[in-house]
């Protein structure tokens, strides 16, 4: 049986960091303005809770 | 990264998590209801009052003050707040300047008329229960400082979850949950993956509820520096007989500080002002300054300018602790995902306490070390 091959660091913590630099933007932006951008920074720091139910679902074992 | 480096991480995640994991979970459940603190307000009181002379002219708060003392013979006034969204100011009244919450009276008043305006307080005991469990656990400044204690001990798991991450993730591809293998395998990656993507809000509440149980601490060092910097020059004075007119005191502060706006006023004696000033307290009006106060002290003796302080750094990073700790500052949506998070983290929490306890009852049926009973 072919044994996996480790990941690389960067490959590992891709993902997760653009979800972590999407989501404190969006916290912080929320903190900058009012009205309508409330919305698009919500939805920023929502990213971080649909990208991995997108994967989730999609994978599987 | 070395096995012996992987265990010391492990080490430090599993205790640190373990110690605050039952006070997170507190704090996660009577967090949600507290997102939501406006809209369960606003749904158990109902906005039926108006103001007497809708857009009619404003009573002076002098003549505002007068009234309400009228309905509280032999008190003095202690504070003094204004409603952003309608003519309404809170007077607080007591036996002394000085006294404690429990001896206080609140009071609303309508600017247009002087009448009392009902309390909106349906809901309030339960709502001010649950603040205090999440902030003190009734316990008052020691409750306070061990839930930020427990708060530093989730920020340090929430750090060494990272560490972990790497190591756990290295033969698997983000996102992967291996649902058909053991329960414990399945509850591990949702563990992981839900972790490690919730990172920047589980930090950011995380440090800012720390910083929020140093509230006490925080402006007991802006009294005794920043402010006691700032009355020194009036040290000793005693409390006028008669106080000089507080409309004209607010009207100074609100030049002084332009582009602000009023948030409340502290009396002579009371705790956030000197026996010889008004301290009348603004905040900025864009959606970052709104959190943030500068007081501006007018001698009640003459009415005449005392001094204004900007906040020091430290009382900002409280003031906007507090927002972002509870989400309230940016709109519904935000305060949605937020509940949603909160949710989350409770699932994170609960998968840890469960992965736990399955690899100790492991370890007992095979009788093996936890650690071998886990490889």
């Amino acid at each position: 049986m072919k044994k996996a091959k480790p990941l690389p660091l960067r490959r590992i913590f891709l993902i997760p960091a653009l979800l972590f630099a999407i989501s404190l933007g969006g916290l912080i932006w929320a903190l900058l303005v009012d009205g309508p951008q409330d919305v698009l920074a919500a939805l920023a720091v929502g990213l971080c809770l649909l990208v991995p139910a997108l994967y989730a679902f999609r994978r599987g074992g | 990264m070395e096995a012996s480096t992987i265990r010391a991480w492990s080490w430090v995640h599993k205790w640190t998590s373990l110690i605050c994991t039952v006070f997170l979970l507190m704090l996660c459940v009577t967090g949600l209801p507290l997102i939501f603190h406006d809209e369960i307000d606003g749904a158990l009181n109902p906005a039926q009052w108006e103001p007497t002379n809708p857009g009619g002219a404003h009573l002076t708060l002098d003549e505002v003050l007068s009234i309400a003392l009228e309905n509280r013979p032999g008190e003095v006034p202690i504070f003094l707040s204004f409603d952003t969204d309608r003519p309404v100011v809170n007077v607080t009244s007591g036996p002394t300047a000085d006294a404690p919450g429990s001896q206080m009276h609140f009071a609303s008043f309508d600017l247009t008329s002087g009448n009392l305006v009902p309390p909106a307080d349906a809901g309030e005991d339960v709502m001010e229960f649950i603040l205090q469990l999440h902030t003190d656990m009734f316990l008052g400044l020691p409750g306070m400082l061990f839930l930020g204690l427990m708060g530093l001990l989730f920020v340090i798991a929430t750090v060494s979850g990272v560490v972990l991450y790497a190591p756990f993730m290295r033969k698997l591809e983000f996102g992967t949950v291996r649902r058909k293998q053991s329960p414990r395998l399945k509850w591990l990656d949702y563990h992981n993956l839900l972790g490690i993507v919730t990172l920047a809000w589980v930090l950011l509440v995380g440090i800012t509820g720390v910083v929020n149980t140093l509230a006490t601490p925080i402006i007991e060092a802006w009294k005794n520096q920043e402010l006691a910097d700032l009355i020194a020059p009036y040290e000793g004075q005693p409390m006028p007989a008669e106080f000089a007119s507080l409309q004209a005191a607010v009207d100074q502060a609100v030049v002084a500080a332009p582009g602000m706006q009023l948030q409340f006023v502290a009396f002579p004696g009371s705790s956030f002002s000197t026996n010889y000033h008004y301290a009348v307290f603004l905040h900025g009006n864009t959606p970052l300054t709104e959190h943030m106060i500068t007081p501006v002290i007018i001698s009640a003796a003459d009415g005449s300018f005392g001094g204004k302080r900007d906040m020091p750094w430290y009382v900002k990073a409280l003031s906007l602790s507090g927002p972002l700790h509870f989400g309230d500052y940016g709109g519904l949506l935000l305060k949605i995902i937020w509940a949603a998070l909160d949710v989350v983290t409770i699932v994170i929490l609960g998968s840890g306490l469960y992965l736990w306890l399955s690899r100790k009852r492991r370890a007992e049926e095979t009788g093996l070390a936890p650690e071998a009973a886990a490889a």
